[in-house]
């Protein structure tokens, strides 16, 4: 067995873990079904989430902008204790967290891959303040019930969700033949598509520029969507100090009916809400089983499990199950693990939040913090702090990515001497704490002993390295930098 | 091509911003120094509103809401964004020069399509894995230094590059070092970054740990004035693809055109003398539509613009081959077209400061085309 298989579709083997006797069961019974929450911590849903978001965007915007105009000061004042009350910089330390937490100490570390896997597909930037709001309840309430679906519900589900509307800017969009184009144009207003959301569901979310896709194609697509938005309330109705934080939902009235010509395609005119609504589905449909699509993701996804630039050899099983069962995701997950089980002895660069997770896991570090409640009132502390700044350090912050086609996958982006120096001078600052004094030579062979096939190799590698640097020097080695 | 139509004189400013700052060590012409900044605006940077056409109201009729009227008159055809005032700064000393209505030649409107083209300078997305900036370096037998976490593919080529970006960690026991040095002989890629990571100098073990651009701008600064120091610093700027809240002065873009204008400014007052020996020169993805969007941003477009500032210019100048803003005179009818190829920028702009030929510039960096050596029109001689 290679035993390199349990970090490259996981996090590794603690060393209160046994060693699976079926490696293969052992993950596919974690991708069959959506495991609990470890977490015990606070928690907070997406509904919430606006909720506060909401107060920071109708606080800011229509009270303290307006009673601090003439004193920057005293405004940065106000609007700092508006954050502390909104949780401004205690969501995303949270988020990460319960994210960490499940990776770590949860039953599904598998799942939890897949789940990292697909919220960087489907990315959400840092493009405003939402971003560290909304991205954890996004994972969680509607990244993580699709993942036993069908690709087009997965790829649907986040379409039409608010943090993907948000983010791609699709409530700004108004379709060119919409009634609601026509009052603009009456009232002498310009009305046009964003084509920002329909452009990267194209691009980077379904079936990527090999499709051949033009500027026609692309606009078509944005027509399809418009509509669907998180409605800014009139100032005068009662829901006002909503701001744009309310559910997304489909209006008609910006809608572009149609017809549509997409890839080569022709949709008929969708008028009435119920055809228009179903038009995004049906399209969506399309672009799941095109064969662009197919081979982009099965692609990604064999890049990111298996090995960089995969073969045709590793691909075409995926390809092969993702239509087999018309896009089925346990099929295409199953055939993934399958492909990774198969080429385990095929080496795969380790982003650097899976690499950490790693470390954190087989070498039993203490990392979170006691607890995770917060006052609301004053800056959060930096214990609990710590698992964002060790990661903005590593130069991956998972819920922010700097583009919207999410974090690289590939070892030249992450090998630069910087980045290299960033992984080592976090191991040696944790040693520095005295994280490490748990680990002695009997501790650091049950990690080996459970994680690697090269246990021998690895102790005479060790052998003339100071106790306090051992663990240091194994998760600086080849054999955890690419598993 | 020929530049023969119109070509304009104004002034203006640009600059950097966020996160990535390259150097370059070992010059092989110490005797003459000079320095290339190269500030990459990611997410496509808009030539129109950074350098609004203003010889008609053609631009304001088709941006009534981002339109920003407060504008530095740079000439007749055009102005500049108020964030711009280093950058008007340099204008006024004869500093700066915009090369208008260009683009590299790249029509798909995909960012990362467009930005990968941008630093690798191909016409292929993902064929190339150096950067045109590194093979220049390649070219010019020198050794570079990027100041960012990740290594900009720009700054990739067949030569040991290094980065640093400053923060306050440290390396483990010297031992440990020559085990891993060892450790890694049969990992090329990490081979090459640790021995590049074990041989910085001392002035790069440790700095205080800040991403805030102007502290970048002028530890770069510092870094470029060094006689032996580095000759090409690399930044980044993100936040450029303002499909909605684009606004006016103070609007999204503004607010990142501000930042550009912050790393010009930091760059000219720390460099100091050497200032007149340096060329800063920003790239982007591409332009953006003429028309504003219903969420008073603007879409994906084609031709932009190119900033550019330093001793080592000619003269203040728009230069452009002026295409229009009529409808009729769009790109596909919605974009400002591009009338010169960047990559004669780019290339004229190594050759000059490499003291390079043009000519192998090209052949070595840009082979898929004979561009056109701007050097004698933009810089000094």
């Amino acid at each position: 067995m290679n035993k390199s298989f349990f970090r490259k579709v996981g996090f590794g083997l603690s060393v209160n873990e046994k060693v699976p006797e079926n490696p293969l069961d052992w993950a596919i019974d974690q991708i069959s079904v959506i495991p609990d929450l470890n977490w015990k911590g606070p928690i907070y849903s997406l509904e919430e989430m606006m909720n506060y978001h909401a107060e920071y965007n109708y606080t800011d915007r229509r009270v303290l902008r307006q009673s601090f105009k003439d004193s920057r000061k005293e405004y940065k004042r106000a609007k700092t204790l508006l954050k502390y009350k909104t949780g401004h910089y205690y969501f995303e330390p949270l988020w990460m967290s319960i994210r960490q937490n499940e990776a770590i100490n949860g039953n599904s570390p598998v799942f939890h891959r897949f789940l990292h896997f697909w919220g960087n597909h489907f990315a959400i930037q840092k493009k405003n303040s939402m971003y560290s709001y909304d991205v954890g309840p996004y994972h969680r309430e509607v990244i993580t019930p699709s993942m036993l679906k069908n690709i087009e519900d997965l790829v649907y589900n986040v379409t039409i969700s608010w943090a993907m509307i948000h983010n791609l800017d699709n409530s700004k969009s108004i379709g060119p033949n919409s009634p609601r184009a026509f009052k603009n144009m009456d009232r002498g207003k310009s009305a046009n598509l964003n084509e920002n959301h329909g452009r990267e569901l194209l691009e980077l979310h379904t079936v990527s520029p090999s499709a051949g896709y033009d500027q026609e194609d692309v606009i078509n697509m944005s027509k399809v969507m418009s509509g669907w938005m998180h409605r800014i309330p009139k100032m005068s109705s009662k829901i006002h100090k909503k701001e744009e934080n309310v559910p997304v939902r489909f209006i008609e009235e910006y809608h572009d009916s149609g017809p549509f010509k997409i890839l080569g395609k022709k949709y008929i005119e969708s008028f009435g809400t119920k055809a228009a609504k179903s038009m995004l589905r049906k399209v969506i449909k399309d672009l799941v089983r095109h064969q662009s699509c197919i081979e982009f993701i099965s692609h990604k996804l064999c890049n990111h499990f298996v090995t960089q630039n995969p073969s045709s050899e590793i691909v075409n099983p995926v390809i092969n199950a993702w239509k087999k069962s018309e896009g089925d995701l346990k099929s295409i997950h199953t055939e993934v693990i399958k492909q990774a089980y198969k080429y385990s002895s095929l080496r795969k660069f380790q982003q650097p939040e899976t690499w950490f997770i790693q470390f954190i896991k087989m070498g039993g570090i203490k990392y979170f913090p006691n607890n995770f409640d917060y006052d609301f009132k004053t800056m959060i502390s930096r214990e609990k702090d710590q698992i964002r700044r060790i990661c903005r350090n590593l130069g991956q912050l998972p819920f922010r990515p700097l583009q919207p086609n999410g974090w690289s996958d590939y070892e030249e982006d992450w090998l630069s001497p910087e980045l290299l120096f960033r992984r080592i001078g976090v191991l040696n600052k944790i040693k520095d704490k005295g994280r490490y004094k748990h680990i002695d030579n009997e501790y650091l062979n049950e990690i080996l002993k459970r994680n690697f096939d090269n246990s021998k190799e690895i102790i005479s590698f060790l052998k003339n390295i100071g106790n306090d640097e051992k663990i240091i020097a194994l998760f600086s080695s080849k054999w955890m930098l690419k598993t | 091509m020929k530049l023969n139509r119109r070509q304009f004189t104004l002034g203006s400013s640009s600059l950097l911003l966020s996160g990535l700052l390259p150097l370059k060590v070992k010059s092989s012409t110490i005797d003459n120094k000079k320095n290339l900044v190269v500030i990459m605006l990611r997410g496509a940077m808009d030539g129109l509103t950074a350098v609004p056409y203003i010889h008609d109201n053609t631009l304001e009729k088709v941006r009534p809401d981002i339109f920003v009227k407060k504008l530095f008159k740079l000439n007749s055809d055009f102005s500049l964004h108020p964030k711009l005032s280093d950058f008007h700064n340099l204008w006024k000393k004869d500093q700066a020069t915009i090369i208008h209505a260009t683009n590299i030649p790249y029509t798909g409107r995909s960012h990362f399509d467009g930005q990968n083209l941008m630093e690798s300078g191909g016409v292929i997305p993902y064929k190339t894995k150096t950067g045109w900036l590194g093979k220049g370096i390649d070219v010019a037998g020198l050794d570079g230094l990027s100041m960012s976490l990740p290594m900009p593919l720009l700054l990739r080529g067949k030569r040991n590059q290094d980065n640093f970006y400053p923060s306050k960690f440290s390396m483990p026991s010297r031992n440990l070092i020559d085990i891993l040095k060892n450790h890694y002989a049969d990992e090329p890629l990490l081979k090459k970054s640790f021995d590049k990571l074990t041989s910085r100098p001392l002035s790069m073990t440790s700095a205080p740990n800040s991403k805030n651009i102007k502290t970048l701008a002028r530890i770069a600064g510092a870094e470029l004035k060094k006689e032996y120091g580095p000759r090409v610093a690399v930044f980044e700027i993100f936040g450029f693809d303002t499909h909605a809240a684009q606004g006016g002065a103070d609007g999204e873009h503004g607010q990142k055109l501000k930042i550009l204008d912050e790393t010009f400014g930091v760059l000219k007052k720390q460099l100091g003398k050497t200032f007149d020996n340096t060329l800063i020169l920003t790239l982007t993805e591409f332009g953006r539509t003429i028309v504003q969007n219903s969420g008073y941003g603007t879409e994906h477009g084609y031709g932009t613009a190119v900033l550019l500032g330093g001793g080592l210019l000619k003269k203040s100048q728009v230069f452009t081959d002026w295409p229009g803003i009529k409808k009729k005179e769009l790109f596909e009818g919605r974009d400002l077209n591009s009338t010169l190829d960047a990559r004669s920028i780019y290339c004229s702009a190594m050759s000059t400061c490499f003291n390079t030929d043009f000519n192998l510039m090209n052949k070595h960096v840009f082979p898929d085309k004979t561009l056109i050596n701007l050097s004698n029109k933009i810089f000094k001689s």
